[in-house]
Parts: structure tokens; sequence; C-alpha cells
């Protein structure tokens, strides 16, 4: 589904990353793990078009993102959220979620203008199922406050469910616990195997190893910008040069 | 006297809030200061001047083929301008003297097209007709300029407010990256965002250009000034902020000219933007200037 191939991005002199291929298949749980800084927020930032590689290719269904604008590779279908949060604050939260459906909903002056029949029902239909996902991830009965006023745990499920509105294919979560309490991340997880079960992929950074080793099909490590293992997520625990980069701190063998 | 000082005010301010309105979602939107904003200003009352004097089209046809023509000119100076820079990624102050440049650009050129002098609207364009109301006399023309702005801003907050276009604005004024990442098409909006500001001001030219009776190749400058002040006064990027702010400084002017005399007109209200900006730095409705990129 999502094909990395030989991918590098450079900052000047320093390599973010150096020579990542990875696949993302259809309906798998990817989890993208590694130290702080190895480049694995840069990995999302490309896939998403925020800046262009500097070397390899990228594609998505079979087709190239190469040179795609943001907003389209949205519209083709990958929705992501962010490690710090961006949310609309001064917007509700039901009008955040709205605005995550923009990609789909039709822009035509006259609509808006007339406000045709048909406009108003789309707007309705809008409505109700952002009321839905707001329910989905549990913040349905705080539908008219402020994104401002909500609090970390919650601003991070607003973001999932704001990424959901425009019905991406594959999503892109930028360590969707951090700051998460137990029992909230608990939520989190429930809610992601049950978007698994509604067939969407889901690709993840994340640092909290007990979240990602329970969740993921698939985890890869990046390490200094380079892939050092992919795999099932009890072979990376058991990887020595995974607990060398990277458990070893945690887990000392 | 007092009522009719008031009446006044309100006819003047609402002319600075539309052009401060513009200015103001031009700086929300794209996050950049455009000062070309006062030449598209008097770019405005030309186009009108030229459409009803030479093409001899009447007034009502020609204050929205003017508008056009200015939000055209706002268009083509964010594709030849404001986009290049914003695709080089340049920093901040770019923008600002770049559009200074195409100020400069468009007083010359007007100078040289239509001459120095002043010039007028047609004087018989509209009866010199006055409501009595009391103590208070508003001609038919300050009523309809008056009507006519408060109509134009009036149209946009709800565009803004309301409607789905309105709504994606919002959010690239937030944080155009995020915008982006959900779908929003963010070039698109900048391209609409220049073409409706540089309307409104192409608009304000003209309505100065009626109150004031005098065109000139220079008027976009000072009204330029009077637009920073007031969307500094206001709060950077907000709408209402905008708003209030041209309406202050319409006050300002009013009574400093009832109270002083014309001559201390500027000093008065500049010296009352000062004071308002002691007590609040973020002006009236500011939050904060600050978004994340």
């Amino acid at each position: 589904m999502l094909k990395l191939e030989g991918l590098s991005r450079q900052f000047g002199g320093v390599r973010a990353l150096d020579d990542v291929t990875l696949t993302v298949h259809p309906e798998q749980v990817y989890g993208l793990i590694g130290p702080n800084g190895a480049g694995k927020t840069t990995v999302f930032n490309l896939v998403t078009g925020l800046f262009p590689p500097t070397g390899g290719l990228l594609e998505f269904d079979g087709r190239s993102l190469q040179g795609v604008p943001p907003h389209r590779i949205a519209q083709r279908g990958i929705a992501r959220t962010f490690q710090n949060i961006r949310l609309f604050q001064e917007m509700t939260l039901i009008d955040n979620v709205i605005v995550g459906m923009h990609a789909h909903l039709p822009y035509h002056f006259w609509d808006l203008l007339l406000r045709t029949p048909a406009f108003r029902e789309a707007e309705r239909r809008a409505r109700a199922r952002a009321l839905q996902l707001l329910h989905r991830v549990g913040l349905g009965t705080l539908c008219e406050e402020l994104a401002g006023n909500l609090s970390y745990g919650n601003q991070r499920k607003l973001e999932i469910a704001r990424a959901l509105a425009s019905r991406p294919r594959l999503l892109l979560l930028d360590e969707p616990v951090a700051g998460m309490n137990a029992t909230e991340k608990n939520e989190i997880m429930a809610l992601i195997r049950s978007l698994r079960q509604d067939r969407l992929t889901v690709f993840m950074i994340e640092h909290d190893m007990r979240f990602v080793m329970g969740l993921c099909d698939t985890v890869a490590v990046l390490n200094f910008g380079r892939i050092i293992a992919e795999g099932k997520p009890a072979e990376i625990q058991a990887n020595p040069a995974v607990i060398e980069a990277y458990l070893g701190q945690e887990e000392p063998a | 006297m007092f009522a009719q000082q008031i009446v006044n005010a309100i006819s003047l301010g609402s002319v600075y809030a539309l052009f401060a309105l513009g200015f103001t979602l031009v700086f929300g939107i794209l996050g950049v200061i455009n000062l070309s904003h006062g030449g598209i200003f008097m770019v405005g009352a030309y186009a009108a001047l030229l459409l009803l004097t030479r093409f001899e089209i009447p007034f009502w046809a020609a204050l929205p083929l003017a508008m056009l023509a200015a939000g055209l000119l706002g268009l083509a100076i964010d594709l030849l301008i404001l986009k290049q820079l914003r695709k080089r990624g340049a920093p901040h102050l770019m923008p600002m003297i770049a559009t200074i440049g195409a100020a400069i650009l468009m007083t010359s050129l007007s100078q040289g097209l239509f001459g120095s002098e002043t010039r007028r609207f047609p004087l018989d364009l509209f009866d010199q007709e006055s409501f009595s109301w009391g103590p208070v006399t508003i001609p038919v023309l300050q009523a309809g300029i008056t009507a006519l702005s408060v109509l134009l801003m009036l149209l946009m907050v709800w565009v803004l407010k309301r409607t789905r276009i309105g709504q994606a604005l919002r959010a690239v004024a937030e944080s155009p990256k995020a915008a982006s990442l959900l779908g929003i098409p963010v070039e698109r909006l900048f391209h609409l965002t220049s073409f409706v500001a540089a309307a409104l001001g192409g608009a304000a030219g003209i309505l100065i250009g009626l109150s004031f009776d005098a065109i000139s190749p220079f008027m976009g400058q000072p009204m330029l000034h009077k637009g920073i002040a007031a969307i500094i006064l206001g709060g950077l990027g907000d709408v209402r902020g905008a708003v209030l702010g041209g309406l202050f400084l319409g006050a300002a002017e009013v009574f400093a000219v009832t109270v002083l005399s014309s001559e201390y007109r500027d000093a008065l209200s500049f010296g009352l933007l000062f004071l308002v900006l002691l007590w609040r730095p973020q002006g009236l409705f500011g939050a904060s200037a600050t978004r994340s990129a």
C-alpha cells in the first residue's frame, strides 16, 4: 500500500534519513520505533508531502507521491496526526472534525451562495458524521466545546477524529498516546483495533513499547536515519542490534 | 451637533474599516503584510473613474467592475510576488519590501497614465439631496457610502463565519500546514483571499474618492497608514478588530477636527493609537498575533 524505497532526506549537511526502505501492507498496523532524533517524524513529513525527499522512491497504491502537494496527498487517502498537536484551537470540536472532511466536500460558490437543498443535505450529513466520529473517540458529549479547552489526552483523541473525517485509507499516527494515562492508552488501543476491523491501514510512531508490541503486526526500528531491523514484535524484541540501539537501556540483558 | 459628528464618524470609519478588513484578511490568512494594499485602493478608484468617464458606464455597473479590476490586481500581486516568495520560504520582511515596490510602481504608473493632479468623479453622479432627522443631516451620498461599506463587511463576516470556505479559511489562518494535510487547497485559498481583499480595498478607494471628492495617485499611502493603524488597534489578523479599529480611527479623526482643527487630525488620531497600544499592546481584540506554522 505504502512503499518507501531507498528514501533519503538531508537537511543541510545532516542526513536525517538514509536509504530507508519499508512497505506498509493493506490492513496492517505498522509501527515505527527508534530513539529520539532517529528521523521518525521526518518519514511522516516526507509521506505527507510537507517536504520532498532528497533521494529514493515514495509510492502510495502503486502511484508515486513525488512532487504531489500535501492537500492532494490527503485527498488520495492519507491522513495524519501530529506529535505536537495541531488542532484549530479556536474552533469547536465538531468544526475541527468537519474541517477534516473538506477534502471530500464540494467547493462550489453557487452552492454556498444559493444554499441548494443538496448542499444543505450534504452539510447536515457532514455534521451527523462528525458527531458520530466524536462519539467513536469518546468525545461526543463535548462537541460544542472549543478545542483549545480540552485536556491533552482529549486533544489527541480529537486529532484522530479529525484525521478520520477525511475517510483515509492510510492513517499516520505520530505518538498517539504520548502524555496519556493508562486508561486513555487502553481506550486508544481499543480504538485502533476497531479501526483495523474497519479495514483501515495504520502506520504509527510510538515510544510506548507495551502499546507498540500489543498492537502492531510489523515493527521497524529506525536509528540515526537508517532502518536497523524490521519484523514481528517478538522478533524485534529479541533482535540484539535493536536491544543495543534502543531497548538496551530499558531492559538490561 | 454631537449627533451629527457621530454620523460623520460612522460614515468615515466604515470606509476605513472596509479598507482595513481586506488588509487584515491577507495578514490573517497569508501571514504577510501586503503594503501594496494602499496602491490597490488607489487603482480601484482610478478604475471606477475610467469606467465612468471614458466608457460612460453607469455607476451601479462601474462599481463591481472596478472591484473586479482591483481584485485581479491583488491576485496578480499574489501570483507574481507573494507566491514566489512563499515557494522560496522567504523571511517575513521580504514580502513587505516587495509589496512596497509594487505600490511605488502602481503610483508611478498612475501618475504617468492619469497625471499627478487631483481628479474627481463626475459631479452629476448623485443628487445632492439629504435626509434630515432632527438635528442630523445625512447627504444621500454619505448614507450610500456607509450602507455599501457595512453591507460588504457583513457579507465578508457571513462568509467567514457561516460558510464552508470561511471555515477552511479560518483553518488556514490558524495553521496552513495542518489545513493542507487535511486536504484543504491552501494555495487556492491564498489566491482567493488576495483577490477578495483587493476587491474590498478597491471598493474602499472608490468610496473614499466619492466621499472626499478627490482621487490622486498619492491617495494610497496615507490610507495605508490608517489601515495599518486600524488593524494594529484591533489586533492583527482579527476581522472584528479591523472593523472596530477602522471605526475608532474614523471617530478619532472626526472628533479631532471638531475639537481642534483639521491640521491636528492625524496627530491626534495616531496619538490615540499610541496610547491604546501602551495600554493594550496586543490591540483591542488580539489574543496574540501568533500562529503555529
